[in-house]
């Protein structure tokens, strides 16, 4: 109909109104549509905006939430390039490397670690897949900043951060453990230490009772003998002078020629002369034996394992007895011990070892000293009273060795520590000794020693162990 | 007639060796040699010693069990062991059972010694009544209160020691056990608070748990009404010594012999014939049964017999003087050992 009438120079048709009517309520509709649309959208733009700027905040809480985690954690940890450089450290790893933020830009995981393990050995993933640290652990040596190190346990995952390969280096600082392992070990070496005098102890007491009995015999055997000899001579004697006198009556007769001749062949002059010296050396050997089996006995005191008196004079000649063999080659003992000297209460076996351990430590360092020349071992001992301890006993061991260093000083008494070639000391001796006097007696050691002069250690026990206990009872 | 002692040891060699070792003590003795408790015990029937040395560890009956029937059996007789052991439960069943604990090896000296003064003492006193140290008994109430300060947690040794210085039964024990070889090495002592010292809490709370650090009973099993109680008399010697001299070894001495003294007395009543001398001579052989000193024992065997009437006067005074008169007389410390 009019579309046939395009070309036509004649205008247009006007529109009806009902025409017009209809394309405005077509463009209302149209409009309302579009308005209905728009809000749609922007509401919907911002439903968006205010998710978004939710999960940004959730994001940014997690974010905080994380570096939180990182820097409180008890583990430092490192994020580290792919070339070794430092990327970013925790708070636990700026203080434990005794990092700067401005500076450990420039470092490399290799100033940190002594050891660095292979990339290989590497965890590959995340870390969150292994149970604990110790699992993949490394134990080395970690270097602080400041050049001081100490001992440090860490693991290393591979991942991927903005595309480019890091590494996550998680360190802990082990000091505190390696101490613990060191204090058990000490403990672990001082009971089998302990076992061992207890083992010893039981057997010495076994083996004694065996010796004692021979030697109760051959004692008494050879007092015997000595006693009896001492009688035949008197009687050779006499049956001399006997035959003098036959001589006298008859030179001729053949029992005389008889009795000298045997006289002769038995070489009787040295048989009498010798003889009584043979049976008193023997005699003055078998008591040593005896001093020797009584003094091991009384040494290892099997099975005093509770507080009783101490004659500290005793146990001094009795520890000198024992270890005779260790000292005798190298020094002269010299005792100035006080008579009289009251007892302390105390562990027999433990004090012993202190004593041995500090006469052996004595004639190590004469021998170091100089393996020509006797040195002289003094032990000496004195009734004191100090406010600390009140009545107590005073053990000087002095020697003439070669005395210790200021730096030695100060570390001897830590356990393991040895000034002594590989295999020569456990390092034990003295740490035991410090636990047995300090800790277990409560009394007191000390060491001096003046350049160039040997050392002299002394020990201090109280007499009483109960005092404390008592005193809290008043 | 010879006084027959007895040497008991499984070890032949030990016996033959102390035979031969003890020859010229067979002018003084009339030895015999067993080597089982068994053995022993078929020569004492017949033949009763008056000593009795044996050994500890023997298979079969061993030293303990036969020193415990012999101590039933004869009472009277001086009862030693003479071991090379160190076992203390062993050990701990010859206590109260015998007098003396000699560790082998042992001197001739020593051991003929320990033999020989008990039995002179003994000898000259002619006292059916001194059986035995076990005469002498201790109060149950005082036995429950050392008791009780053993098993204290908070252990009070001088309370211990008082305790124990106030009983003769227990202060004579104590003095036997520090003065001979039980357990451990033996010290010379005259004081009860050494010996305490010396043996420690945990031996003699072991020993009264196993009953054997003392008897308990009636407080005298020899006489109930006695004459003057023991620890009072020992207190006053002790009093009358530090007036006479300051020394504390004396001090100790005095404490200890009036002890004995008093004991002896107890003994002496008891056989309803008390004189000083044969209380002097009782009291010289407690002494040598507790392996004491010797110069204690000389001491108490000299005070002053010929002053029997001053000596009833003012005993503790006279106890005192002729202790100090017998020690000054010996130059030599207290020790026999």
């Amino acid at each position: 109909m009019c579309a046939f009438h395009i070309d036509d120079k004649t205008p247009k048709p006007r529109l009806s109104y009902e025409q017009l009517l209809r394309r405005f309520e077509r463009e209302t509709i149209a409009r309302i549509e579009a308005e209905q649309l728009l809000e749609t959208k922007s509401r919907e733009l911002h439903r968006t905006n205010l998710a978004l700027t939710k999960a940004a905040k959730v994001l940014e809480d997690h974010r905080r939430q994380l570096e939180t985690t990182l820097d409180q954690t008890l583990l430092a940890i490192l994020l580290v390039r792919k070339d070794g450089t430092i990327h970013h450290a925790n708070k636990l790893a700026m203080k434990t490397f005794r990092l700067n933020e401005d500076y450990f830009a420039g470092l490399h995981v290799t100033d940190l670690f002594e050891e660095i393990i292979p990339e290989s050995q590497w965890v590959k993933g995340d870390l969150s897949k292994v149970e604990s640290l110790r699992e993949i652990a490394v134990e080395t040596t970690g270097k602080r900043t400041d050049g001081t190190t100490f001992p440090v346990e860490y693991a290393v995952s591979r991942t991927k951060l903005k595309g480019q390969q890091v590494s996550v280096w998680v360190a802990r600082n082990i000091t505190d453990r390696k101490d613990a392992e060191k204090r058990r070990q000490s403990l672990e070496a001082e009971l089998r230490q302990a076992q061992k005098l207890e083992s010893l102890g039981t057997l010495a007491s076994g083996v004694a009772h065996e010796i004692n009995t021979p030697i109760q015999y051959i004692s008494d055997n050879v007092q015997f003998l000595k006693e009896s000899f001492q009688d035949l001579i008197k009687f050779v004697k006499t049956s001399q002078d006997v035959v003098e006198a036959l001589k006298k009556a008859d030179p001729q007769a053949p029992e005389i020629q008889t009795y000298r001749e045997q006289f002769k062949d038995l070489d009787l002059d040295f048989v009498l002369e010798e003889a009584p010296s043979a049976l008193s050396q023997s005699l003055h050997g078998l008591q040593q034996v005896a001093t020797i089996v009584k003094a091991i006995k009384e040494f290892s005191h099997p099975g005093s394992h509770k507080m009783s008196p101490v004659d500290i004079n005793r146990a001094i000649t009795t520890t000198l007895a024992v270890s005779r063999n260790q000292w005798k080659y190298a020094c002269d003992v010299s005792l100035l011990l006080e008579d009289n000297l009251p007892s302390v209460m105390g562990l027999a076996g433990d004090i012993n070892q202190v004593l041995l351990n500090l006469i052996v430590n004595a004639v190590d360092a004469i021998v170091e000293k100089d393996p020509q020349e006797r040195g002289v071992v003094t032990l000496q001992t004195q009734k004191i009273h100090t406010d600390e301890l009140g009545d107590a006993v005073e053990i000087r061991v002095t020697d003439t060795g070669t005395g210790i260093a200021p730096d030695v000083a100060s570390r001897m008494f830590d356990p393991f520590f040895t000034t002594k070639a590989v295999g020569k000391g456990t390092g034990q001796g003295l740490a035991i000794t410090y636990n047995i006097i300090c800790t277990k007696h409560g009394g007191s050691i000390e060491c001096q020693s003046p350049p160039g002069e040997g050392a002299t250690f002394i020990l201090r026990l109280p007499c009483q162990q109960e005092r404390s206990e008592k005193e809290v009872r008043e | 007639m010879k006084p027959i002692v007895l040497f008991v040891d499984d070890e032949p060699n030990v016996l033959r060796a102390l035979r031969r070792m003890m020859r010229k003590q067979n002018d003084v003795w009339d030895m015999r040699f067993a080597e089982s408790g068994a053995e022993a015990l078929d020569i004492l029937v017949n033949t009763p010693a008056k000593a009795v040395v044996s050994d500890m560890r023997m298979p079969g009956m061993d030293g303990a069990e036969l020193l415990d029937v012999v101590s039933e059996a004869m009472p009277e007789t001086v009862r030693i062991v003479l071991s090379g052991e160190a076992d203390r439960t062993l050990t701990l069943r010859t206590i109260g059972k015998s007098h003396r604990f000699l560790p082998k090896p042992c001197s001739a000296e020593t051991l003929i010694a320990a033999i020989d003064i008990p039995l002179q003492l003994r000898t000259e006193l002619d006292l059916a009544g001194v059986d035995d140290l076990d005469s002498v008994w201790t109060p149950k109430e005082i036995h429950d209160v050392l008791a009780n300060e053993l098993h204290a947690e908070n252990l009070n040794l001088d309370a211990i020691i008082r305790l124990i210085e106030n009983d003769p039964a227990l202060s004579m024990q104590v003095l036997q056990l520090a003065n001979s070889a039980y357990f451990g090495p033996a010290i010379s002592t005259v004081s009860v608070d050494e010996a305490v010292r010396h043996l420690g809490a945990d031996l003699l709370r072991s020993l009264l748990d196993n009953q054997r650090l003392t008897r308990v009973g009636p407080p005298s099993r020899v006489n109930p009404d006695l004459p003057q109680p023991t620890s009072e008399l020992a207190k006053e010697c002790r009093q009358a010594m530090s007036e006479l001299d300051g020394d504390p070894t004396l001090i100790d001495a005095a404490y200890t012999s009036g002890l004995l003294w008093a004991v002896a007395g107890q003994i002496a009543h008891a056989k309803g014939e008390p004189c000083p001398t044969q209380q002097a001579q009782t009291a010289a052989y407690l002494a040598s049964l507790l392996s004491l000193p010797i110069e204690m024992v000389v001491a108490l065997r000299t005070l002053h017999p010929e002053h029997d009437a001053e000596i009833s006067g003012d005993p503790a005074h006279h106890i005192a003087a002729g202790l100090k008169d017998a020690m000054m007389r010996d130059h030599n410390p207290m020790s026999m050992h």
